[in-house]
């Protein structure tokens, strides 16, 4: 259960079958992420690949004495350009994995082009997703509804990116899905049809209790990628952005050349890989830490006076190399989130978002949001998500003051776009969409009711990070096998009896880092239990929007017209 | 030998297991068991202590034999496909990057399809029919050459032409199939003389001597896979005689060919100002000489030439490439011998000459710079250009001058790859040259040689005495109960007359000593007990500065692991 261990497997199988010699990998444009994401370059030219290549760029030289290792999608598109290219061979050899299953037409399509007999291999090797981390996956679908519903492509593409999934780690799950999402019931429905399409692929060995699929959907905690995050992985993506494990620090003002734009990845930078899930004032120590030890070694490597000195520089350069690009990376990446922490108060900020997201005092909130809105140094997109946030709580609180907060933001110059959304997001995840009791309102649930006494009792720890996410409540309880069947029902008759141990799940409408690391320590202090996430992106709030504006395009909004009328009254 | 050949952690020597102090003899540890570990839990740690030694020996010595083992695989790991091993290679990488692994189970390769076999089955029923054709036109084109050269007559020529190949009938074909144009007197139906098709002269295309040379004379190995008999026959024939005429007949060929054009009847001479004229016309050129043929034929013809191309030619990248891997190969399995080497040496020890590993060394070094050169001249050096020994003198002047001449040539993909293999040298030599431990000078050797055989000797100094006092202490014990003091005195004198016979052969003509007190300490085994008294006259000899006797020695000494270990084995079948 291992992500991207199965697909770092599936290239280095890839290349090891074409044997020696010089060899270029000709992919497409998501292979190309896919394979990036597990393989840093360095690592795969020591396996002579000293090219790499998209298939659809035109004017590729000619180089019979190169072996083409193809990696694609097994797209119409893709086949098309890949029958031109057998037809015309640019490369000596070919050597071809689709990353899904191919139909036979297709390979018809492919062998009949294959004149010059140059192709040795064809095969499916199901390494069809972005492996973010051991236990998160993604595929990079922004966007992925439209009007509350699948768009075609984006339901296509999960579906062959999750089936794809299960084959790679060998799986061969139960389903189950969040009932109150008409989404997660088609993907469930479509990928249960692939899986029994497919019998053949999925025949694996049966383990004792069976894998479980469960499939959910982002709009029922809208609130999760609003909030500000104090985690290092977290907060680089809410800050900076994290794209394919790379971050673009152009924008940042006196950044170095080399620095523009810097990969921050755990299959190859230990520092990340160890603070990558610590706090922001954790990293703040340890970074101090490492450019002390920096420090002491440049003065060592400093007095170069004798030969011997020069040897032992020599010998220690590459790790002193290694370890300066370390050094000058993640100082440079702490740098500005700090310059941006301090500069858009985002303690402050955070703070008010957390009491949002956890707690029910309307009066206080109202007035902190309000402080804020004072305040110059807050950024937009931060008084945005407050305002955010706070429509989701007190939607239905009869004193609800959303509509002097949209002023608000139009006399603070925001655009028009984000004041939209406001009511975008009532609609994509306010009440009525929400299947689950988000914030712990209703008193007559037990099991929240109680939850929240506990909250209570055990005061808060930091006040940044005590928001749970749905996700990790969900999981908890389903490991405890207290998960509604109601509102999570299995597809098909069969239920499972035990305690599940091998658990996919996954978001439709994007998953967050927070939850990330929940799952990531879930897994190290659950014996037994084994979890994957994965969703069809990794959100931050700037992505979150946008999702959530393309999925709600089409709708009618509450806070268009001036009169919007809480329905009812809630205690 | 042995330690230093793993991390450097490992302590030799008669250690407690508990404490970890290192006694000189079984009888000190056994004592010093007895003495500081009392306990339950320590007797029990007792009890496993014998069997450990025999665990530990047996252990030790399968060392030294492991090592040629793994030298082994790794030779052979690099020729052969074995998936598992880089997949471990991988997770142990993987887990190196520091997210905790433990929770995972160990992962196997994902699902995989393969349609290999259906694509084949697809593939080659097209292939047949592709290979088919190529072979029927190269065969009727090997005719068309071998009868042009014998018979000039254009006639005859004609007939011969129509005779190998239908022609299609000139009112079958109104149009030029190629271009579409309507065929007229001035636009006239050209037939090819390869398939017989028909198409206008502007679409036509002519296979110029040389061309049909080089697709001919290259088919000494036959390209054919199904090919009847009959058709076989010909060829042979076809190719018979082409090679016969060799190469000077294809100037003879344009000669004859011009020459009959020249000659030939009013109507084609006519035919040919017509063309001429309405070439002027139309804007045709007046063509080369040639076998005339439509453009499928001749795209099947350039491919044919292609291959035969691909076939024999080796670009120059490649074979510096061959060369590149070749060094890296050498490199690869002589690095680990250096590096045991020179630690060893730098230890003191003098079990390898300074020379050899000096020869080594350099060695290895003008391996590396050859990777250097290497890498460096697959960057500079285009597909075209030759590879002369100026620019592996000046590869720097070049590497300025020549970047912009030769690169204007290259696409940017050759000059990626180029890149990547020089990156990929690059990233070897760091990997490899850096972590290389250097070797002492001749004075530093000495020096550490004199450090190691003196602290050895202070060790077997202090070994002996220890030893000497504990048997003092056991033969006064019993001396107490036997009361016979007249032994003592005899062991003691014994001891001492071995330590002056060590000092004084050191001096003179040398000759190893039986070391009494180290050979008594092993097992009743023979074969040890011969491996032991080996090592023990390695040491001396060592500490005497002998070193081809060492050599000699360690020689005799490995043979004899070996041997232990083979009947060791056998035994353990047996069992």
């Amino acid at each position: 259960m291992n992500v991207v261990l199965a697909v770092k497997q599936y290239v280095a199988k890839m290349i090891e079958d074409s044997g020696p010699g010089m060899k270029v990998l000709l992919m497409d444009k998501d292979t190309t992420s896919i394979v990036s994401m597990v393989y840093a370059q360095s690592e795969i030219l020591q396996k002579e690949v000293y090219l790499f290549e998209r298939l659809d760029s035109q004017g590729r030289e000619i180089m019979k004495h190169l072996k083409c290792i193809c990696f694609l999608r097994p797209t119409k598109e893709n086949v098309e350009f890949l029958s031109q290219e057998l037809k015309n061979p640019r490369y000596g050899i070919y050597y071809i994995y689709f990353s899904n299953v191919i139909s036979k037409s297709d390979v018809k399509i492919l062998a009949e082009n294959d004149e010059q007999e140059v192709v040795r291999e064809v095969q499916e090797f199901y390494g069809d997703y972005i492996a973010v981390n051991p236990h998160l996956f993604s595929f990079n679908l922004t966007g992925c509804s439209q009007g509350i519903n699948w768009t075609s492509q984006a339901l296509a593409r999960s579906c062959q990116g999750l089936t794809a999934l299960l084959l790679a780690l060998k799986k061969c799950p139960m389903i189950r899905f969040q009932n109150s999402s008409e989404m997660a019931k088609r993907l469930a429905e479509n990928v249960r049809q692939v899986i029994s399409k497919e019998a053949g692929l999925f025949d694996f060995r049966k383990p004792d209790v069976p894998p479980l699929l469960l499939i959910l959907d982002r709009r029922d905690d809208p609130v999760t990628p609003l909030l500000n995050q104090w985690t290092y992985q977290a907060m680089v993506h809410e800050l900076l952005g994290i794209h394919n494990n790379r971050i673009d620090l152009s924008s940042v003002p006196g950044i170095s050349r080399d620095l523009r734009e810097v990969v921050l990845s755990a299959e190859h930078d230990e520092f990340y890989a160890s603070n990558m899930f610590l706090n922001f004032g954790e990293i703040g120590s340890n970074i101090k830490e490492l450019m002390e030890d920096f420090q002491k070694k440049t003065k060592s490597q400093q007095k170069v006076e004798s030969i011997a000195d020069m040897k032992a520089f020599v010998e220690n350069y590459p790790q002193f190399k290694k370890m300066s690009g370390t050094v000058a990376k993640h100082v440079t990446v702490v740098g500005e989130l700090s310059r941006l922490v301090g500069g858009h108060k985002l303690l402050e900020v955070s703070e008010v978002e957390q009491e949002l997201a956890c707690k029910s005092d309307h009066s206080n909130h109202l007035q902190s949001i309000k402080k804020l809105f004072q305040d110059e140094q807050v950024s937009e997109l931060d008084l945005v998500r407050l305002v955010l946030l706070y429509a989701l709580r007190y939607e239905r609180h009869p004193n609800n003051e959303v509509h002097w907060m949209m002023d608000a933001l139009g006399r603070r110059g925001v655009s028009d776009r984000y004041k939209k959304l406001v009511s975008a997001i009532v609609e994509y995840g306010g009440s009525k969409r929400r299947g689950t009791d988000l914030f712990g309102t209703d008193n007559t649930n037990p099991i929240s009711f109680t939850k929240k006494l506990l909250k209570g009792l055990k005061g808060v720890e930091n006040v940044y990070t005590q928001h749970t996410s749905l996700l990790q409540d969900v999981l908890d309880q389903l490991i405890k096998g207290k998960l509604k069947d109601g509102s999570y029902p299995y597809l098909g008759t069969s239920t499972l009896r035990d305690r599940p141990q091998d658990i996919i799940v996954f978001t439709i409408g994007g998953v967050t880092y927070e939850e990330s690391l929940a799952i990531h320590n879930m897994n190290r202090t659950t014996p037994g239990v084994r979890i994957v996430l994965g969703g069809t992106t990794v959100h931050n709030t700037k992505s979150f929007l946008e999702e959530v504006w393309q999925a709600t395009q089409g709708l009618r909004f509450q806070y268009t017209n001036a009169q919007a009328s809480p329905q009812h009254r809630w205690t | 030998m042995m330690a230093t050949s793993d991390s450097g952690d490992i302590r030799e020597g008669f250690l407690c297991p508990i404490c970890m102090k290192d006694l000189q003899t079984v009888q000190q540890l056994q004592n010093h068991f007895e003495e500081a570990h009392n306990t339950e839990a320590d007797k029990q740690v007792f009890q496993h202590l014998k069997g450990l030694f025999g665990r530990a020996k047996s252990k030790l010595l399968r060392h030294g034999r492991d090592q040629d083992g793994v030298r082994v695989d790794r030779g052979m790991a690099s020729s052969r496909s074995d998936s598992s091993e880089p997949v471990a290679a991988l997770s142990t990488a993987y887990y190196v990057g520091g997210v905790d692994p433990t929770m995972w189970e160990p992962q196997d390769f994902g699902t995989s399809r393969s349609h290999m076999d259906s694509f084949k089955k697809i593939r080659d029923a097209r292939i047949d029919f592709y290979v088919i054709e190529m072979n029927k036109l190269l065969i009727r084109l090997e005719k068309l050459i071998a009868f042009d050269r014998m018979n000039p007559d254009p006639v005859k020529k004609k007939e011969f032409e129509i005779g190998l190949v239908p022609w299609a009938p000139d009112d079958a074909v109104p149009f030029c199939p190629t271009c579409g144009e309507k065929f007229n007197l001035s636009r006239r139906r050209h037939h090819c003389r390869l398939c017989g098709s028909i198409m206008c002269n502007r679409c036509s295309e002519f296979l110029t001597p040389d061309f049909t040379g080089k697709l001919v004379n290259k088919a000494g190995n036959p390209p054919v896979q199904n090919i009847r008999g009959e058709e076989k026959g010909h060829r042979r024939q076809g190719r018979k005689l082409v090679n016969k005429a060799g190469n000077p007949p294809v100037q003879n060929i344009r000669g004859e060919e011009k020459g009959h054009r020249r000659q030939g009847s009013a109507g084609t001479r006519a035919m040919e100002s017509l063309r001429l004229l309405v070439g002027e016309v139309v804007g045709e050129e007046p063509r080369e000489d040639g076998i005339r043929t439509c453009q499928d034929c001749m795209a099947v013809m350039r491919r044919r030439e292609r291959q035969i191309q691909e076939k024999t030619t080796k670009p120059i990248i490649v074979q510096l490439y061959e060369k590149l891997r070749m060094l890296m190969d050498k490199v690869e399995t002589m690095c680990p011998e250096y590096i045991k080497m020179a630690e060893s040496l730098n230890a003191g020890e003098t079990s390898y000459n300074l020379e050899h590993a000096n020869n080594v060394r350099s060695q290895l070094m003008r391996c590396y710079e050859a990777i250097d050169t290497i890498g460096f001249l697959t960057e500079v050096t285009s597909y075209g250009n030759t590879f002369t020994s100026c620019v592996y003198v000046c590869r720097k002047k070049i590497a300025t001058m020549g970047a912009s001449g030769t690169e204007q040539q290259l696409s940017p993909q050759a000059i990626r790859l180029q890149q990547g293999i020089r990156k990929h040298c690059t990233l070897f030599i760091q990997d490899n040259v850096f972590g290389l431990p250097s070797l002492p000078s001749e004075d530093q050797l000495r020096k550490l040689q004199e450090q190691r055989r003196l602290e050895i000797e202070q060790r077997l100094a202090l070994e002996r005495q220890a030893a000497l006092e504990v048997e003092e202490r056991r033969r006064s014990e019993e001396q107490r109960k036997r009361s016979s003091p007249e032994k003592e005195r005899k062991g003691a004198a014994a001891v001492d007359t071995t330590n002056r016979d060590r000092t004084e052969s050191i001096g003179k003509g040398w000759t190893p000593a039986v070391d009494s007190s180290s050979v008594a300490t092993t097992e009743t085994d023979p074969m040890l007990q011969q491996m032991d008294i080996i090592r023990s006259f390695v040491e001396q000899a060592r500490a005497a500065g002998r070193l081809d006797e060492v050599e000699m020695l360690e020689a005799n000494l490995r043979e004899l692991q070996q041997e232990y270990w083979r009947q060791h084995r056998r035994q353990a079948y047996q069992e």
